[in-house]
């Protein structure tokens, strides 16, 4: 009897391989465009992987490529590198900036993509909602030293519009790019004006899928529009919100959905806001890539990449829990 | 017979004297190796020089008499960003010759295994250049493991030091001022920082409109360097401090901090602008040709060129004057600067060279009298003329098509400092740093064996600790001149020192003095 089903199990198994090698074959195209993202994927995210190991090494450039696997492990069991950054005299500065600037980029810039969303939904003159929504998501394209040529222009003490007007009516100019204490509401605003109409789409997007006939319905039962809006807007795009809020936290380290934080503390950042502007993903390339410490810059790197990771896995789980909505 | 061989001995001696010194290679021998082949061949070019008007071998006056005179050219690629060179050399990418100047990037490059050593490809393609090339130019260059691998440009050694005819750089740090202004003011003595403040004010109080003063990030250090605050650019940024021993420059807190405290103060009269602080060259030029400061830090050579800019500015009324002087600080002149620099930048030929003999020749072309002028002033009587003893170039052409100070793989400091005093004979309204570049040397002192000394290498503790100190002195400063308060100013001082001690001040001090140590007493020997 086991012979007999086993013979059997046997064939159905050659069987199904044969059907999904038919199956493949009749999707071949579509599945070469999938072969090569995995490709990709492989080749760029996860095979640079390997250089994670000079984290715990003493590497130098001269080293090369070899140099990856044969050099020294760093002091401190390879640990050295991880410890430099936490006594490092900037340690407390980065960490603040950092945590506290993305979480005020995730409480402000978060919420903004979901309002414009719902706001544009509810416009009845198409046209109008075509060109609001057109130029909402343009400065998404616009490269981070524009929006700094543009800041600059309207900043600035010498000539800066914001300045001149001040002067005009008699008030103080203000140092809005030196003084550290504008540095953080200029980068937020900055990061909602840049990525606050690219993000919409996404709830746009959700929003064009749901069902017509339910506000159909809670209009017949003489629902107001803020009340279709509260009871079947919000509910059918909570998982798209979950999802985009799970990435964000994901990449909060990086400046949440923007992920604006190098770009920013790159270009907006001096040696005045410094204590202000400094963040990890910048002082992964200050103190690191342009000081040729790569091993210090891989483990700052690897710290950051640990944190978000915890942060994805977290978010994944509150939300699985309290929304039933996950990643994974 | 005793008198006979005696007579004998001295012939023969001042014969073979006589004929070594017919033998003598000198810059027109005909062995040179770079007449010995003149085959046209390219190498691929890295270098750093971003401010460079042109990337491509060639089209310019320069880098044409180049090929015809050598053969040699080059596929030319500049630096897109900081960490790039450090990537090739970790890929094994590096293209066949590397032209970079700053610490970190010759540090990285001066490896046998990553470069060829200039020693031992001299002896094998080039021997007669031994003859040609300065010792204390070798001196200078040599590493620990006894190999050079390149030799800098722009030396400054003894002989240059000693020179009273040859200045400082035309990138000395001066103040300027706005004559106009100055004149409304009575053209106030001014010898003191005490001085300086009483100007500012005075200035601020006649023109509250005006910027004041303007101090840049970058050339900014004037001021500084009237507390004593010592030149940085030195090795390591090591400096010499009363007892003999090597240190680092902003390590010193009764140096450091009389200027932080005056700087602050200015900057809490309104005398001072915060944005300033943060200016690079071009921002502090913008700032300038604005036409509403009253003074301002830059290089000599800036206060000329300026001035020329604004000239050509319709309306305009504004033309600066440099003081010629280091102020004093109750009535003492704190000025220490000590020369501690091997060079600027160096010529390094990697092991991907297919044919390091053509680029070492090429080498022994450039430190030529003719090659040093040819790249540092252009093609004679086309892009210069010489009068009164200087080149004096030709307005006709821009930089990019002469292409003079791009390709000046071995330029000396003289010829270039030449260049810029016939540029400021040219008009005497924009010739002051032709006095100031002579006013300011007195003020130097120069120490062969701080320019000796090993900077810490990238990954290594010192290094590390180095990264730690200099990142802290660039973040911290600024921001302890622009406390609003004078209490909140002393504590940022103290703050500032705290934290140097937590990152290790000691140990890089003791780096740096160590090697100083050996270093005198190995050239004392």
């Amino acid at each position: 009897m086991s012979v007999i089903n086993k013979a059997k199990e046997k064939s159905n198994y050659k069987a199904r391989i044969k059907r999904s090698l038919r199956r493949f074959y009749a999707q071949r195209w579509l599945q070469l465009f999938a072969i090569l993202g995995f490709v990709y994927i492989l080749i760029f995210n996860y095979l640079p992987m390997l250089g994670i190991q000079i984290a715990f090494k003493s590497y130098k450039p001269s080293m090369g490529f070899k140099g990856m696997f044969t050099a020294p492990l760093a002091r401190n069991y390879g640990f050295y590198h991880f410890i430099s950054f936490l006594k490092d005299p900037n340690f407390s500065i980065v960490m603040r900036n950092t945590v506290g600037l993305s979480l005020m980029k995730l409480f402000f810039s978060f919420p903004v993509p979901i309002l414009f969303a719902l706001a544009l939904n509810e416009m009845r003159h198409i046209k109008i909602k075509r060109i609001v929504q057109t130029v909402s998501y343009l400065p998404h394209f616009i490269s981070w030293v524009i929006v700094y040529g543009i800041l600059f222009s309207f900043l600035n003490t010498s000539n800066g519009v914001i300045n001149s007007l001040l002067q005009s009516l008699g008030k103080e100019k203000m140092e809005f790019l030196t003084g550290k204490e504008y540095y953080y509401t200029i980068a937020v605003i900055s990061d909602i004006w840049k990525e606050m109409g690219w993000w919409s789409i996404i709830f746009l997007a959700a929003i064009s899928g749901i069902d017509q006939t339910q506000y159909e319905a809670a209009k017949v039962d003489g629902a107001s529009r803020f009340r279709c809006i509260w009871s079947i807007t919000l509910p059918n795009i909570k998982s798209t919100i979950m999802i985009v809020l799970i990435l964000a936290i994901g990449s909060l380290i990086r400046g949440g959905m923007g992920g604006s934080n190098f770009d920013q503390s790159y270009l907006l950042g001096n040696s005045l806001n410094y204590e202000r502007s400094v963040t990890l993903p910048y002082y992964v390339y200050e103190m690191g890539l342009a000081q040729q410490r790569f091993s210090y810059a891989t483990a700052i790197g690897l710290f950051q990449s640990v944190i978000s990771l915890l942060l994805v896995l977290i978010s994944n789980y509150v939300s699985d829990k309290l929304t039933g909505s996950s990643l994974f | 017979m005793k008198k006979f061989t005696t007579l004998l001995m001295a012939l023969i001696i001042c014969l073979f004297a006589f004929s070594n010194a017919l033998t003598q290679t000198t810059w027109d021998s005909d062995n040179l190796a770079w007449k010995q082949n003149k085959d046209p061949i390219t190498f691929s070019l890295y270098h750093n020089m971003t401010w460079a008007p042109m990337d491509v071998w060639g089209k310019d006056h320069v880098s044409q008499r180049v090929t015809e005179d050598t053969g040699i050219s080059f596929d030319v690629e500049i630096q897109s960003n900081a960490q790039q060179l450090a990537t090739y050399v970790a890929g094994g990418q590096l293209p066949e010759a590397v032209f970079v100047f700053g610490g970190a990037n010759k540090d990285l490059l001066e490896n046998y295994d990553i470069c060829y050593a200039w020693d031992e490809l001299i002896d094998q393609y080039a021997p007669e250049m031994w003859d040609l090339i300065d010792k204390s130019d070798i001196q200078l260059a040599t590493k620990s493991d006894g190999h050079f691998y390149t030799l800098y440009t722009h030396v400054r050694n003894q002989e240059y030091w000693d020179d009273p005819g040859q200045g400082v750089s035309y990138g000395e740090n001066v103040l300027s001022f706005r004559q106009d202004v100055l004149e409304e003011l009575g053209n106030p003595e001014i010898n003191t920082v005490d001085d300086l403040y009483n100007v500012l004010k005075a200035a601020k109080e006649l023109h509250p409109e005006m910027v004041i003063y303007v101090q840049p990030e970058l050339n900014g250090t004037y001021l500084s360097r009237c507390f004593g605050v010592p030149y940085s650019g030195t090795q390591g940024a090591a400096t010499i401090n009363d007892n003999g021993e090597a240190e680092w420059v902003f390590g010193q807190k009764d140096v450091l901090s009389p200027y932080l405290e005056f700087a602050n103060k200015l900057f809490r009269e309104g005398l001072l602008s915060q944005e300033s602080l943060t200016y690079d060259q071009e921002q502090c030029k913008a700032a300038v040709m604005a036409g509403n400061v009253f003074c301002y830090a830059g290089q000599a050579y800036d206060v000329d060129q300026w001035n020329k800019a604004l000239d050509a500015v319709d309306g305009n009324k504004a033309y600066y004057v440099a003081l010629r002087k280091i102020l004093t600080v109750d009535g003492e002149l704190l000025v220490n600067d000590t020369w501690g620099s091997p060079g600027f930048a160096g010529f390094y030929i990697t092991r991907n060279c297919k044919e390091p003999g053509r680029l070492i020749a090429l080498m022994e072309y450039m430190r030529s009298p003719y090659a040093d002028k040819l790249t540092q002033w252009g093609v004679p009587e086309l892009d210069y003329d010489m009068v009164d003893g200087f080149p004096v170039q030709n307005e006709d052409y821009s930089w990019k098509e002469r292409g003079d100070n791009v390709w000046y793989f071995q330029a000396s400091f003289a010829v270039e400092n030449m260049k810029a005093l016939g540029t400021a004979l040219k008009d005497e309204r924009f010739a002051q740093t032709a006095h100031l570049v002579l006013d300011y040397k007195p003020y130097w002192k120069y120490d062969v064996n701080l320019s000796l000394i090993a900077n810490a290498e990238a990954n290594t503790y010192e290094g590390d600790v180095f990264a730690t100190l200099d990142n802290l002195r660039k973040t911290r400063m600024s921001s302890i001149i622009t406390a609003k308060t004078e209490e909140e100013c002393k504590q940022g001082i103290e703050e500032f020192f705290a934290a140097l001690d937590s990152a290790e001040l000691d140990v890089y001090n003791k780096f740096l003095n160590d090697q100083y140590q050996a270093i005198k007493s190995r050239n004392a020997e």
